[in-house]
């Protein structure tokens, strides 16, 4: 049985129709067209799925997505503003962080929520931030170098 | 996918009733351990009741009596965050640091993590070294269960279909206490092979006036090694914690997986008790010289 | 995974070779097992139930005899499935029956077991787990009603 819900995806709303046992990263990715977001482990392990939600990390294939009704979602689509480069996707192209791509809108929503909560991270906190994003490319460390250089800037 | 209701009570007594209606219904916390069982069609609820909307499930509150009360939709992440916690019981906040990744423990709760019983959950460990007790609300009538009773196989717990956990209750611990959660595993994220909580409590002339310690991974169930108790009233010597150790060790009944042999599982009890047992002491102790 | 198990009753090996031979009364001592019937010479269907916590699953199965000693040896193979769980099962056992004394028998059985599918990924560590339990439930069964039951069973 479909359920209504409401919700703010990257400041618009929302008002979809979803049968209960979507998750929200189906929802973006197939219904919105959404695919900045993406599935890598459908277990919450590898990361990719990441979105924000009322500011906060979570794993877009774990939550349902009827959970998020009333909520604030942003995903990699939404970072940028009014087709600037958010500085932090400046300070990843900048450092060189973007190898295959895969794992990049997550790392970059998690550095985005960080930088909020904390404008002038250290290594060992990014690190701590980033240790649920899973890359295969490159080594983590200009990501680190590239979250770091937009704390800078 | 059959047809799949999602409902939203708003009371304890709400949700209960339907869990007591539905022959094949599944709560919904945080949603990390069941979203995954469901997107995997390992199961087929008929129903989803969500927990999330009942208000007040999330309070974490000290009562009079010197009990710490924890909502059990309290979030991984509010766990590590609650001074109240760290100030009281310190080895929780240990044991939320340790459970995944930061996205993870932004969604999954305590609650959760305990009634999906896998023997290597971090919390139960820890929660049997404080010798927590669960309190379970059920559509006629509410109980209490000690931790270290609530698990009763791999996967499952002792809730009735139409009960649910609802707060986790802390004992007060003596004022020189500590507490240590120790966690093996391959890589910081991933799953526990063993999992080991000690808690230690000393009184006034340095003997030990409280002792638990909490296995998990070793067995279809988190283990609670009652041989703990014997360190109690006496000064805790090296010899008195490798004791404790082995007996931990006996207690084991570890399966062999991709991850560990139970060879290996055994023996690493055995030293995550001893190391447990130690840092927990040497934890209150500090308290004894702060004071 | 294996699971084997060596155990004696305090039953006459004739009477023991029947019992077991019966399929229904051998099914009967196996835990989840039920609603056997015969499917044609030395062949039996049967479901199997299992469980481990939330996941069930419901095999429909089917054992052949394929070797048969009176009344010393028997070797039979079972092929099972849960299409709803796309999983399947098969196993190849081998029972071995010797007369220690007149009223007591030595049973040793044997079974290969192996789960393909999706239930297959959960781990042989568990199921082995869980095999064994079913095991020894199958011993504790045989000899109850092999010792308890006159000889007409």
């Amino acid at each position: 049985m479909k359920k209504e819900i409401e919700l703010t995806i990257n400041g618009s709303p929302y008002r979809l129709s979803v049968e209960p046992d979507r998750t929200l990263l189906e929802v973006l990715r197939e219904d919105l067209g959404l695919t900045g977001t993406k599935e890598g482990c459908a277990s919450g392990e590898c990361g990719a799925c990441t979105v924000l939600l009322d500011g906060e990390p979570i794993r877009s294939c774990l939550i349902l997505a009827v959970d998020v009704r009333g909520r604030e979602v942003v995903t990699i689509e939404g970072v940028a503003e009014n087709r600037t480069p958010h500085k932090i996707q400046k300070a990843f192209i900048d450092c060189g962080a973007i190898q295959c791509g895969f794992c990049t809108p997550g790392m970059i929503l998690v550095g985005k929520a960080l930088l909020e909560k904390h404008p002038k991270p250290g290594e060992r906190q990014i690190r701590e931030a980033i240790s649920g994003n899973l890359c295969r490319c490159t080594g983590y460390a200009k990501i680190v170098e590239a979250i770091k250089a937009a704390s800078r800037s | 996918m059959e047809n799949i209701e999602y409902v939203e009570p708003k009371t304890v007594r709400e949700a209960c009733a339907l869990l007591a209606k539905s022959e094949n219904a599944k709560v919904l916390a945080g949603g990390a351990s069941l979203v995954v069982l469901l997107k995997n069609k390992l199961i087929f609820p008929d129903q989803l009741v969500n927990l999330k909307t009942i208000a007040g499930l999330d309070r974490i509150d000290p009562s009079p009596e010197g009990e710490l009360r924890i909502g059990a939709l309290c979030r991984h992440r509010d766990i590590e965050n609650s001074p109240v916690i760290q100030e009281r019981c310190e080895i929780l906040t240990q044991a939320a640091l340790s459970i995944a990744s930061p996205p993870i423990r932004n969604m999954g709760t305590i609650g959760g993590n305990i009634c999906h019983a896998e023997p290597s959950a971090d919390f139960p460990p820890a929660l049997i070294a404080l010798g927590a007790t669960l309190k379970i609300t059920g559509s006629k009538q509410s109980r209490t269960v000690p931790i270290a009773e609530f698990f009763s196989d791999y996967y499952e717990n002792v809730l009735e279909p139409d009960e649910i956990l609802t707060e986790i209750r802390i004992p007060p611990l003596p004022s020189f206490s500590g507490g240590s959660y120790l966690k093996l595993n391959k890589t910081t994220n991933s799953v526990a092979i063993l999992g080991v909580g000690a808690v230690i409590g000393l009184d006034e002339s340095g003997n030990c006036a409280y002792a638990g310690l909490g296995v998990g991974g070793a067995a279809s169930t988190p283990l609670a090694i009652t041989d703990a108790a014997m360190l109690v009233e006496k000064p805790i010597t090296s010899s008195l914690i490798e004791t404790v150790a082995s007996a931990a060790v006996k207690r084991c009944e570890p399966i062999s997986n991709v991850h560990a042999t139970e060879t290996y599982r055994k023996e690493m009890v055995g030293v995550l008790a001893r190391r447990a047992l130690t840092r927990a002491l040497e934890k209150a102790e500090r308290t004894t010289k702060e004071s | 995974m294996i699971v084997e198990e060596r155990f004696v009753v305090n039953a006459p090996v004739d009477r023991v070779w029947n019992f077991l031979l019966d399929a229904r009364s051998l099914a009967g001592c196996v835990p989840g097992c039920n609603h056997v019937e015969p499917a044609g010479e030395n062949a039996y269907r049967a479901l199997m139930k299992a469980k481990i916590g939330p996941i069930s699953a419901n095999f429909k199965i089917r054992i052949d005899i394929a070797e048969s000693n009176p009344p010393t040896f028997l070797r039979s193979t079972m092929r099972g499935e849960d299409s709803k769980m796309a999983s399947n099962l098969t196993a190849s056992n081998v029972i071995e029956l010797t007369s220690l004394e007149p009223e007591k028998t030595e049973i040793y059985y044997r079974s290969e077991v192996n789960v393909l599918g999706r239930l297959g990924k959960f781990g042989e560590g568990i199921m082995k787990r869980k095999a064994r339990e079913v095991g020894e439930q199958f011993v504790r069964s045989v000899k109850e009603r092999l010792e308890t039951t006159p000889s007409t069973s």
